[in-house]
């Protein structure tokens, strides 16, 4: 099974969204160091795609040292994790932002209005453990 | 070929209703042919015998279908045509199964039946294998039909249409023959034959050809062509080649033939108006006892011109116990008319003598070397004759005179055996091996109330021990002459009262 | 390296029509190419000239490296060809029909064969005729798959299959998919648009295009125009833009050719009044429909 959710949108390159997906199970914790990764075969046949398609998404996250493969193992997360950066977490939600962006332009809104909106929100969530897989988050 | 016989395997697991249907069917046709019967019936088709044959025809047809639609050649659908097979593969295949399911039932049926009927099939190897070939010939059809056809339906539909054709074909084919002097003859049974060996000897390669390519249309068209078009055309060219004699060496043989009508000859009347006037005729030209006359049909007219002509298919030719031989026509008005002119007409048949043999009657098979198995079977007031030929029909144009070594037999009659009629089914390929005739005695009784042809037996007396001498005469020409006796002077007879 | 599959002009006519026209299709090694066009394209056709089922009237086709005329049982054993309108013996059972069909392959492997029959959950003693067809389909890919053939060729594989045979059929096809080159024809777009590397668009028997997915999705873009008012369109209109539809404020039309440099110039430059301008991309399905749509106008016209 596929320990990420993945839910495929037109118009992006699959190979990216399914990146994008792994990347931020990775970052968000929610894969830890060494646990199992789907190998290229399982990538292609439980999410149905092609496995060139597969192959270059493990040979990216294994490039950005997130992933590796293990002989008589398989493929696991890295043990050894990069730590992210500000700037990298940042551009990991680069497509929800220019989403929401858009959305509020469409709108009429300022900026202001904007960052007051994203501040209340995050109180109402609560916490900024970074670690803790967001339990049924709501979307907006 | 290991692929062939993988195949086979998978047909015969398949069509194993329609192999058992053969092989049943087979088995009653072996058991049927080879009880004694001992005369042919003249109404053949209605027998069970040929019924079974012709079930187990038709049995032949569906298993063929059956086996070659398990791969069909035709369409776009079909599972195999991408699949690893080779063609010849799938060829040989079928071709096993058949020589296993169908030519094997039939060459033990073949034996089985020779052997109940007193041949050994061990002396008739080559004639057996002959027999494989025409099976093979005569399956061709069915091979090339299911060849081209998806579904046992159109099989079927495609077995209707080509044997109506097919009927067609022959009919054309072995409808009499008119020859210049007017009379009648069947075609010879070669042209028949040569026909059809002309169609599967197409056929075949035809068959091989829609494996290899399966070009359905192309193969569809030739095939109508070869199965239709080629044995008529064939046949009709033949047909304009043919010679009504057997024997071409023969043919410019002078027979002569006299008559001399006078005032001492016989008159059988009956009454004052109908009666039977005998004419003496002589044949010359070849030997008398190698020459067979029958008389086809008389004609008389009267003189002067007024009278109205009438024609007698009675007329008949017997012998007299010192040799001379007469024409019997009957006359309607025997005082009406002075003077009436007569035309006979004849077919005489001339004969070479061929061979001779000794036969024991009533006491089991004689073997004839040449002919067969002949048997003299005990009937009222004597025994009649029942030919057996095994492999091939017994040639037609064959009498065979008999002379009893005692002479028990009347010695003023000279006996000859005649075969009755062919039997219904075609001479040269029959579904039994055996083929049974039937025959009479014929001798000509010169005076007497029993003048005339007579169809008899011979008594015989102490059956099993007095052997038969049996010489065959072999027809090598036949003529249709026709005598003109003019100006016969019916004034000139006396009636006897 | 060949291609396992390439035409040359392939033509097949039926009495008077063109099913196939002059179609120059090139499927590269190891892809996954998905054949797509309206009904009666021609796209079934087309495979079974490549299989040699049917008889081109003019062109020639190569399959294998060999012309697909002269396909022998050599080339066969390295291929696997499930098609929704092909026979099977249905006298046979699931599994008198696997062993069959092992003697004709060299490379047929039992375990693997036993492992789709498993994992198909196909009905060993079932005849074949007795299976339905989402099961007759599976049944028919085992047989295809099971001698690891290095060519795929599927006609229409999903048509009347529920969704989960069609998950199953395709996760077990990828899941053998790597050196394997596989030719599908599909109107189940939404299916095959996440595997399928290259796709060829057939109309009316002829290749419109053939282009590998990623390009194909880069290039197809639908625009949203808002205006105060929308304005006539342009007389000039590029014959890239198709379906152009307006309602109140919006104009919207589909750019098949779409660049992300010129394309919002080219719109400046044409509506200069736009006051708000969308690029949506667009999934194979939505692709698909404006083609066939576009294709139907222009006989029409």
């Amino acid at each position: 099974m596929i320990p990420f959710r993945l839910v495929f949108q037109p118009g992006v390159a699959l190979s990216e969204q399914i990146i994008y997906a792994a990347t931020k199970a990775i970052v968000s914790g929610q894969l830890r160091p060494r646990d199992p990764f789907p190998s290229v075969r399982a990538l292609s046949k439980e999410l149905k795609i092609n496995p060139n398609t597969a192959h270059k998404v493990v040979m990216q996250l294994t490039a950005q040292g997130l992933v590796e493969v293990l002989p008589g193992i398989g493929t696991v997360v890295a043990a050894a994790l990069p730590k992210p950066t500000a700037a990298a977490r940042a551009g990991l939600l680069g497509g929800e932002i220019e989403g929401l962006v858009v959305e509020a332009k469409k709108l009429g809104m300022q900026l202001e209005d904007v960052l007051a909106a994203v501040a209340r929100h995050w109180q109402s969530l609560g916490g900024t453990e970074p670690a803790q897989p967001a339990k049924g988050g709501r979307k907006t | 070929m290991r692929q062939a016989i993988h195949i086979f395997r998978k047909d015969a697991r398949h069509c194993w209703p329609f192999v058992a249907a053969v092989m049943a069917l087979t088995a009653v046709h072996a058991w049927q042919a080879s009880v004694d019967t001992p005369l042919p019936d003249y109404y053949r088709l209605f027998t069970s015998d040929s019924l079974i044959a012709l079930l187990m025809v038709l049995a032949w047809w569906l298993v063929i279908g059956a086996a070659v639609h398990g791969e069909c050649l035709t369409g776009d659908r079909q599972f195999w045509t991408t699949r690893p097979y080779s063609w010849k593969s799938l060829l040989a295949a079928k071709l096993v199964f058949f020589a296993v399911f169908l030519a094997l039932p039939f060459f033990i049926s073949d034996c089985i039946i020779l052997k109940a009927s007193g041949f050994n099939p061990l002396d008739l190897i080559p004639g057996l294998l002959r027999r494989q070939c025409w099976l093979l010939a005569f399956l061709v059809l069915p091979f090339i039909v299911a060849a081209l056809t998806r579904a046992t339906r159109e099989l079927v539909l495609a077995i209707l249409v080509s044997f109506l054709a097919f009927y067609v074909a022959m009919s054309v084919l072995t409808t009499p023959l008119v020859n210049p002097t007017g009379m009648v003859r069947p075609a010879p049974e070669w042209i028949g034959v040569a026909a059809t060996w002309l169609a599967p000897v197409l056929g075949l390669p035809l068959v091989v050809w829609q494996y290899a390519r399966r070009r359905t249309i192309l193969v569809l068209v030739l095939a109508i062509a070869c199965f239709g078009l080629v044995p008529v055309v064939a046949g009709l060219w033949l047909r304009m080649h043919w010679r009504p004699y057997p024997d071409s060496r023969y043919r410019n043989v002078a027979v002569r033939l006299a008559a001399d009508p006078g005032p001492a000859d016989p008159v059988i009347a009956e009454g004052r108006a109908r009666g039977l006037i005998g004419i003496p005729v002589t044949f010359n030209g070849w030997p008398r006892d190698m020459m067979i006359p029958r008389v086809m049909g008389a004609g008389v007219w009267p003189e002067p011109k007024e009278g109205v002509p009438y024609g007698s298919s009675d007329a008949s030719l017997t012998a007299s116990s010192d040799g001379r031989e007469w024409i019997w026509v009957p006359i309607r008005d025997l005082r009406y008319w002075p003077k009436v002119d007569m035309a006979v007409t004849f077919e005489l048949a001339l004969y070479d003598r061929q061979r001779r043999a000794d036969m024991f009657s009533g006491s089991g098979w004689t073997r004839v070397p040449g002919f067969g198995n002949v048997r003299l079977l005990e009937g009222v007031g004597g025994g009649y004759p029942v030919w057996r030929t095994a492999i091939q029909p017994a040639e037609l144009g064959w009498t065979y005179g008999l002379r009893d070594a005692q002479k028990q037999l009347a010695s003023d009659a000279m006996w000859s055996l005649v075969m009755d009629d062919q039997p219904a089914s075609p001479a040269w390929f029959q579904a039994s091996p055996v083929y049974t005739y039937a025959g009479k005695f014929m001798s000509y009784v010169a005076s007497g109330a029993a003048a005339g042809t007579n169809w008899g037996m011979p008594v015989v007396r102490h059956p099993s021990q007095e052997p038969l001498v049996f010489t065959a005469r072999r027809q090598v020409a036949t003529f249709y002459p026709k005598l003109v006796i003019p100006q016969v002077r019916l004034a000139g007879y006396e009636i006897p009262r | 390296m060949s291609s396992p599959i390439s035409t040359d002009n392939l033509s097949k006519a039926f009495r008077r029509t063109e099913a196939v026209n002059a179609l120059d299709l090139e499927v590269p090694e190891g892809s996954i190419y998905a054949l797509i066009g309206p009904n009666g394209a021609g796209k079934t056709t087309t495979i079974k000239l490549l299989m040699n089922i049917l008889r081109a009237s003019a062109g020639s086709a190569e399959v294998l490296g060999v012309d697909s005329r002269r396909l022998s049982p050599r080339e066969f054993a390295r291929i696997g060809y499930v098609s929704e309108n092909q026979e099977m013996p249905e006298w046979m059972t699931v599994d008198y029909f696997l062993s069959y069909l092992r003697p004709f392959y060299s490379a047929w492997d039992d375990a693997l064969a036993e492992d789709l029959v498993r994992q198909f959950e196909l009905p060993r003693d079932r005849k074949l005729r007795h299976l339905s067809r989402g099961m007759r389909m599976k049944a028919a890919l085992a047989s295809s798959l099971a001698y690891r053939p290095e060519l795929v060729v599927l006609d229409e594989p999903f048509t009347g299959l529920d969704a989960l045979v069609r998950d199953e059929f395709t996760r077990s096809l990828l899941e053998r998919a790597e050196g394997t080159t596989i030719l599908i024809s599909s109107h189940d777009l939404a299916e095959i648009e996440n595997f399928a590397s290259h796709v060829g668009y057939i109309e009316e028997g002829r290749l419109k295009f053939a282009e590998e997915m990623s390009t194909l999705a880069d290039r197809f873009r639908q625009v949203e125009l808002t205006f105060e008012a929308p304005p006539p369109l342009p007389a000039d209109w590029p014959a890239a833009w198709m379906r152009p539809e307006t309602s109140a404020a919006v104009l919207r039309f589909i750019d098949s050719r779409f660049d992300g440099e010129r394309t919002p110039a080219q719109i400046r430059s044409l509506f200069p009044e736009a006051r708000n301008v969308e690029f949506h991309a667009m999934s194979l399905r939505e692709i698909f429909v404006a083609l066939a749509m576009a294709g139907r106008h222009a006989k029409a016209a």
